[in-house]
């Protein structure tokens, strides 16, 4: 009984030191991890959108627009009542530049998230990142590499975005090549129509 | 002192984790695809396993037998989830390479097995010198595979590109099954230079003794 009594506690006390501990390192460690995020993301819009200094969020609705009220929202399913969240860049001036959205496509390893820019004036791509993905290095994990990704800039919604058309495919990464291309033309369109409207 | 070495030491070379024991072979696998995740991986689970160690060796006395196995893991949780943290915060990139990972430092054999065979009975500054070695035997290891993967399946080192521009790198070296074949190779390797250690030590034996 005694013995018992003693496991009991002393795994107690030692879980409950632990817990204690880590609040303490998630609370300290919270905010940092939450700025290097913001800035990481920060990061990327500015380097899709050529020109821009500063960006700002809008939130919009892929179909409908911002002017949706609430009572067509709630009958909508959870996964669309989400906001597309647009990224309008802005010049040094503060004139609007183009927007970035984030596109994602499933890869070979997982769910690739990639920031994708679109020129105001053309409404054509300016540039792309990819965000985060868990393709195999060395093969999908090329899709980070300049030369994939800037076979999109200067496309719009009126050419094909499609592999072996006008977009070339990474030698051994089919999969993934497809997943970025096929996540940004799906998106593309929608993404410019909300925008539009968003702005309008 | 001679304790403090000979602990320090068989961690290095005698019994290695990584190429004698074969223990902790999950993240030797499956980080090594670059010098600087070996490298990563590598000094995470040795600040994790002298920390845990120390700890462990501290409080040997205090923890009932019965319930050992449970308060190491939560000892050894407790300080991969605040290396994860402090990962996540200061070092992203390297987070986000390592990924999974990090939380299964938990469950690597070399942790709980120095802390069951070790930390559990030695006395704390022991269990100091015998984690630092262990670490960085593994270390070693890790940073070793991890660039010659590096190295021969994307031309490169710690990052930079080092290969001629010719250079058409081996790239199943970088893929899982590559890491097998490191492995392989750097055991025989190792087995080579163990046999011809102990035949100079034999033929040095029979001199003295003739």
């Amino acid at each position: 009984m005694k013995e018992s009594a003693r496991m009991i506690i002393v795994l107690t006390v030692i879980a409950m030191v632990s817990g204690f501990i880590l609040g303490q390192v998630y609370n300290l460690t919270y905010p940092i991890i939450q700025r290097n995020r913001a800035q990481a993301l920060a990061g990327s819009i500015l380097a899709v959108l050529p020109g821009a200094v500063d960006f700002k969020v809008i939130e919009a609705w892929p179909i409908g627009g911002l002017e949706d009220d609430a009572a067509s929202l709630k009958n909508r399913p959870d996964s669309e009542t989400d906001p597309l969240m647009l990224y309008q860049g802005l010049d040094a001036s503060g004139n609007p530049v183009g927007f970035a959205f984030v596109a994602e496509g499933v890869g070979y390893g997982g769910i690739i998230k990639v920031m994708v820019g679109v020129k105001q004036s053309n409404e054509t791509i300016s540039g792309v990142e990819v965000l985060e993905h868990t393709e195999t290095p060395n093969l999908g994990s090329r899709i980070e590499e300049p030369g994939f990704r800037n076979q999109f800039v200067g496309k719009g919604t009126a050419d094909p975005i499609a592999l072996g058309q006008d977009i070339d495919k990474i030698s051994g990464a089919t999969v993934s090549s497809r997943a970025v291309t096929e996540a940004i033309r799906r998106d593309l369109g929608s993404a410019l129509q909300a925008y539009k409207e968003a702005i309008k | 002192m001679s304790k403090i070495i000979k602990d320090f030491i068989r961690g290095l070379w005698e019994e290695h984790p990584t190429f004698r024991i074969m223990i902790g072979m999950c993240p030797t696998l499956a980080v090594t695809t670059s010098a600087i995740n070996g490298l990563g991986m590598a000094v995470a689970t040795t600040f994790v396993l002298i920390c845990s160690s120390v700890l462990i060796s501290i409080l040997k006395k205090v923890i009932p037998g019965g319930v050992r196995i449970p308060a190491y893991v939560i000892v050894i949780a407790t300080f991969v989830t605040t290396v994860d943290y402090i990962m996540q915060a200061y070092t992203p990139d390297l987070h986000a390479a390592l990924g999974v990972f990090i939380p299964l430092i938990v469950v690597n054999c070399i942790i709980l097995g120095r802390a069951e065979a070790y930390a559990s009975k030695m006395p704390v500054y022991l269990s100091a010198f015998d984690a630092l070695g262990m670490g960085l035997g593994f270390t070693w290891g890790l940073t070793l595979i991890g660039s010659i993967r590096e190295l021969l399946g994307s031309g490169s080192i710690f990052g930079m590109t080092i290969a001629p521009a010719g250079f058409t790198p081996i790239k199943i070296l970088t893929s899982p099954p590559g890491a097998f074949i490191t492995l392989g190779v750097l055991l025989a390797l190792m087995n080579i230079v163990n046999d011809k250690l102990a035949k100079r030590a034999e033929a040095r034996q029979q001199e003295t003794a003739n």
